[in-house]
Parts: structure tokens; sequence; C-alpha cells
């Protein structure tokens, strides 16, 4: 299965590193090399059937790093990792679509200032994964043909295929926020 | 008077973009930015809106949703990082569709339709004029009418005391304006051979000290213009 990151994701980005060269920012070298590095990722290492979970944090910590190049000072996004082996290995690009699913619902689709909440920890190969944003207050019609759920149903099939039986997934909704709770057992 | 125009998007970033560009335009300016429509809004609401420069994918409501809803739009240019909705916007009869990353050259083209639009409208005439020009044509004005000219179908010109005369291999047209402010409009191979002539050096077939030849064609070299056109035409 294909990585879940979108085009316009990569347009936008490419529509900002273009700005920051227009500008002579020194944010743009930094922004070429995490756009680079993610792409190396996307296009490479997914097809391994696994990487260590500090190249997969590296992955997110970039992605994150390039939407919030894109939103500013708007959101606000914390990112907790406790990881007691970054050596644990872990089957590539399972997460990054709900990541994007976060952002997409929560940080582009509110007014006031969005939040995004990630924990990441590992600890004895057993992964708890837990994302939270908070939602739009007026609900747009989707037009982008971006439904939602649908990163969440390529998530859950891509689990089942790896995973089978060795993972969990809660989701917890109302009407201001949304969090996903994905717990894997990293050892099968 | 000035294009007052106003850019509708929810990133920062890609507002800074269209600021840079717009600020390359002495006859635009930019009087709002705003990060939602319903800013958008507010700002049609108080002040005198010309252009949008408006982005599609947004909070709360889409730059299409948007523009659906107001009675009497001014003229808009999307600018979006999606493909897809191309074929949308001509329905919705804007100026222009820009992809991002959004280069001067293709925002260069999307005033100039702009400028076309409000002229075959009957507006006031306004020309335009941009501090750099790597599009490789010009428009020239004709009685309110902007006729895109290649520079490489140029031949050369002809000044007619307020007015230039433009020659191509097909036709002449005549515009209103002065030659010293034409040849700032041209690219560099283009040569000012006398008080009243400029050539395209590319056309050149042969010269002396006293004429350039475009084949049958003999262009005078004023004696003030001498040195210089001799210096220019041993270096190319």
């Amino acid at each position: 299965m294909k990585a879940q990151i979108h085009p316009h994701f990569l347009f936008n980005t490419l529509n900002n590193l273009y700005v920051l060269t227009l500008q002579k920012s020194d944010k743009a070298s930094e922004t070429v090399l995490k756009l680079s590095e993610m792409l190396d990722y996307m296009l490479y290492k997914c097809n391994e059937n696994s990487v260590t979970i500090a190249e997969e944090i590296q992955l997110i910590q970039n992605y994150i790093d390039l939407e919030q190049l894109r939103y500013g000072d708007r959101l606000e996004l914390v990112f907790n990792k406790n990881i007691d082996n970054p050596q644990t290995q872990i089957s590539p690009l399972i997460l990054v679509s709900l990541i994007e699913n976060a952002f997409k619902h929560g940080a582009s689709g509110s007014v006031t200032v969005p939040k995004i909440k990630i924990d990441f920890i590992v600890k004895n190969e057993h992964l708890l994964f837990s994302i939270y944003n908070t939602k739009p207050t007026h609900v747009q019609k989707d037009s982008t043909n971006f439904k939602k759920g649908i990163g969440l149903v390529n998530t859950n099939s891509q689990l089942q295929l790896i995973y089978p039986n060795e993972h969990s997934i809660e989701i917890i909704e109302d009407k201001t926020s949304y969090n996903v709770k994905l717990q894997i057992n990293l050892k099968a | 008077m000035k294009v007052q125009c106003i850019i509708i998007d929810d990133e920062p970033l890609a507002i800074a973009l269209i600021e840079t560009h717009v600020a390359k335009f002495p006859n635009l300016e930019v009087i709002a930015t705003c990060s939602n429509a319903l800013e958008g809004f507010e700002v049609l609401k108080s002040k005198r809106v010309d252009l949008i420069f408006l982005d599609i994918q947004m909070p709360l409501l889409t730059g299409i949703e948007f523009l659906k809803s107001l009675s009497d739009p001014p003229k808009v240019i999307f600018t979006t990082a999606y493909r897809e909705y191309a074929i949308e916007s001509y329905e919705l009869e804007v100026v222009d569709y820009l992809l991002k990353p959004i280069s001067f050259d293709r925002f260069f083209k999307a005033i100039n339709k702009y400028f076309r639009a409000v002229e075959s409208k009957g507006n006031k005439e306004v020309v335009i004029s941009a501090k750099e020009n790597s599009a490789g044509f010009m428009y020239v004005n004709v009685n309110k009418k902007h006729h895109k000219i290649l520079f490489s179908e140029i031949l050369y010109a002809e000044s007619l005391k307020d007015y230039v005369q433009i020659h191509t291999k097909e036709t002449t047209i005549i515009t209103k304006d002065k030659i010293s402010d034409f040849e700032q409009k041209l690219p560099k191979h283009f040569l000012r051979t006398h008080r009243s002539y400029i050539v395209n050096t590319d056309k050149i077939t042969a010269y002396t000290t006293h004429d350039v030849e475009i084949g049958e064609l003999e262009i005078p070299i004023g004696v003030s213009y001498k040195k210089q056109v001799m210096k220019n035409l041993k270096l190319t």
C-alpha cells in the first residue's frame, strides 16, 4: 500500500519553500533537507518490512515541522515521546496517515487556535500512540474528496495485514475534539 | 488609480508570496490580507476591491463556496495546490487559475489576463507595466485593445512623434508611446540605432557604418548612436 501523503501537501510545501528562497530565509535550506528526508523515507524505506522507531519518529517530526511552516503560529502542537529502546522495530508509515488526518481536520479546519497533541510511547516492544486534535467549530462540506475516516480505514486494513490480532484502536470523539488511541504489540 | 487587490489564504507564507509578486507591479496594490473567507466578506463590505487572489481549500468556507456566495464579485484569480478544481473554476468565470508553487512568470501572465478582462468590459484603461519582463512577449495598446506581440516577431520599431510603429514580418502596429519609453520595455537584444529607430539585433542580416539591414530593409544609424551601435554589433 502506498503512503497516504497527498500531492497538495507536497505542492503547498514547495510553494512555501519558493517564498523562503525569494526571501533568502535561513529556513529554506532546513526545509529542503526535511522534505528530502521525507521523500527518501516514503519512496525507499517504505519498501522495507520494518524500520526502527527512531527512523519513524524522524519522519513524523519532519512532517510536523513542514506542516507547522504552513500554518505558522496559528497552530498549537505538542509531540510527547517516551521510548525505552529507539531500535525497536516497527512496520513503516502506519501512523503517518493518522497524523495527516489530524492536521487536515484539525489545523486546516479551524479558525481559532487549533491544537494537536501526539503521544508516542514505546515500552517493552509495546506501542501506545495517541493523537488528539480540536475540531472546527463549523463543519465544512468536504469538497476535496478527503473523506473523513479514509485515513483510518487505510490504517485499519494495514494493521490487519501486518499486526493481525496484535493491535487495538479506540476513537474518542465529541463536539470539540477527536482522539485516536492505537496500541500495537511490536513483538509480533 | 491603482488596482486594489486582496489576498485570501490560510497559509501565511502563501500570502507573503503573492505580496512579493504584486509588489513588482506599480499599478497594483494589496489593501488587505485575510486568513479565511469570512474576513474576506468584511473587507468587501467596507472597501473597493478590484481583484481577489483566492485560495480554494481554506477553513470554514472554501474559495469556491465563497465566490459562489457573492452576488457581484470582483475579478478573481484562484491560487491553489489542488489541480482538480480547474474545470469548475472556468464555470465561475475566474480570470485565471494559478497552481502552487506560483512562479513570477506565470503570475505575470495572470495579471495580463486580468487587464485584458477589464479592458474588454470597457472599464477604465489601465496600462500594464512590470519591473521585469521575462515572458518573451508584450501587450501593446491599440485603441484600447491590447495586442500580444512576441519579441521574436518584431523586426524594428519606428518613432512617429507620440506614436510608435512596430513592424513585424506580417503587419505593422501603431501604438501611443514615446520611442524612448517603448525602448525601456524591450529586452536587451533590441538596439536603438537612431533617434527614430529601434532594431531587433536577432533579425539583422548585414550592417555598414551608416545603416543596418534586415533583408531588403535599410535602417539608418544616427551619428550620435554610431559608437554604441558598433560596439554592440561587434559583441553579438
